[in-house]
């Protein structure tokens, strides 16, 4: 959830971001929300492009399959070490919601940004390299709500961790 | 040099495919396989979208917390075979309470409907939540005498409901009387039930869509691999 926070953060904070090889590409400044935290009521307006600001709540669906691996660990000063690797299949539902004036624009706004953010490879190299892979988001899907509008981005993907307690080197 | 042919081989395990296949179908799609997940994602969705009403007065008619119903709707989940696979659903457990007036059109329909025979069951869904909330009143708040004494509260509960809906021209004066007596309590009780706790019906509404789409999600995501996995472990089988 961390990296998560971290990683959209970086994004959704109203500014424009590179993404992969588009420059320049608008953000709005989103209320980010993780698991069941309740979203502000009602959601305040966003200083940039004229819209509302939109809340995304993450919720982790949960490990469906899990395995392990040695694996050589390359470069730094840990190279060659053999060390187990976890490896679990995981999904991530993300909630877009929006409020007040222009909602419907603002929600899929948000909604497509984040999805074009999770499918691109050069952008999610960073969560990668932390552990959080081949990341696989669907197009988001709108749902109805008269107080928000709702839009579901979900996405699948790989975590990977090292199991601390067995590390072994080749000698 | 001998010639050996593995082709006796290959065509049984051929065979065994389209039966290999459906085995691992029936199995993936079984209900018992998907009513922990559908159940969780549900509940992980509902606790995501629901908001604390901040600001609203408890007794303002609306929930305090949307978070208190969620285990209401969880619990009305089902999940269950339908032809060679499964089917899901989730219901509002909330259904709206309605006033005197239209339970008595709905009894007035209903025996217009027995009178042209167009069919006994029409309008019972309604009738039996009266029914339902008569018995309520009666095991909650009713003054029980002595003619009470021997019966439960679900026949007197269906007494009362039988002569509260009933035209006054087809009741005895004796049932009439009472009839006015009971009715002023009976109106006090649902029109406190009207004014209890509820969820608006465009959360309720969206609530129900935003599962449905993490549901439809979970198993476009999940049914590949499980079905992968059932495959392996049925041509594993001898």
């Amino acid at each position: 959830m961390k990296l998560w926070q971290e990683f959209l953060a970086r994004y959704f904070d109203g500014g424009t971001h590179n993404v992969g090889a588009a420059q320049n590409v608008q953000f709005p400044a989103a209320e980010l929300h993780f698991q069941q935290s309740a979203v502000s009521q009602p959601l305040p307006a966003g200083p940039n492009l004229g819209l509302a600001t939109p809340a995304i709540t993450l919720v982790w669906t949960g490990a469906r399959h899990r395995w392990t691996a040695w694996e050589a660990l390359a470069g730094g000063q840990y190279a060659g070490t053999r060390q187990e690797i976890c490896y679990e299949r995981v999904a991530w539902n993300f909630w877009v919601r929006a409020s007040s004036a222009n909602m419907r624009a603002t929600c899929k706004l948000a909604a497509d940004r984040l999805a074009g953010l999770l499918g691109n490879r050069g952008e999610t190299h960073a969560l990668g390299a932390k552990g959080v892979c081949r990341l696989k988001p669907s197009a988001p899907v709108a749902i109805q709500e008269t107080d928000y509008v709702l839009r579901l981005v979900t996405c699948a993907g790989t975590l990977r961790y090292p199991i601390l307690s067995q590390v072994t080197s080749d000698v | 040099m001998k010639v050996e042919s593995n082709i006796q081989g290959v065509i049984d395990r051929l065979k065994r495919k389209p039966r290999d296949i459906r085995a691992a179908m029936s199995r993936t799609l079984a209900p018992a396989e998907w009513d922990k997940p559908l159940r969780e994602e549900a509940k992980r969705t509902l606790w995501a979208l629901a908001k604390p009403n901040v600001g609203l007065a408890p007794n303002a008619g609306l929930a305090s917390s949307e978070w208190d119903f969620v285990d209401a709707f969880i619990d009305t989940i089902m999940v269950a075979p339908f032809l060679t696979g499964f089917f899901v659903r989730m219901s509002n457990p909330l259904p709206p309470v309605l006033a005197v007036e239209d339970f008595m059109m709905a009894r007035g329909l209903q025996i217009m409907a027995l009178r042209r025979g167009s069919g006994p069951m029409l309008w019972s869904d309604f009738l039996n939540q009266f029914d339902q909330m008569i018995t309520d009143w009666v095991a909650t708040e009713k003054r029980k005498d002595r003619r009470d004494w021997d019966k439960s509260d679900e026949d007197i509960g269906h007494f009362i409901g039988y002569l509260l809906l009933t035209p006054d021209a087809n009741l005895s004066e004796k049932e009439n009387a009472a009839k006015d007596k009971l009715m002023p309590h009976l109106r006090d009780y649902l029109e406190r039930r009207q004014k209890e706790k509820r969820l608006n019906s465009e959360t309720i509404n969206a609530w129900l869509l935003a599962v449905l789409a993490a549901w439809s999600a979970l198993v476009r995501r999940e049914f590949p691999g499980r079905f992968r996995g059932h495959l392996a472990a049925v041509r594993a089988e001898l």
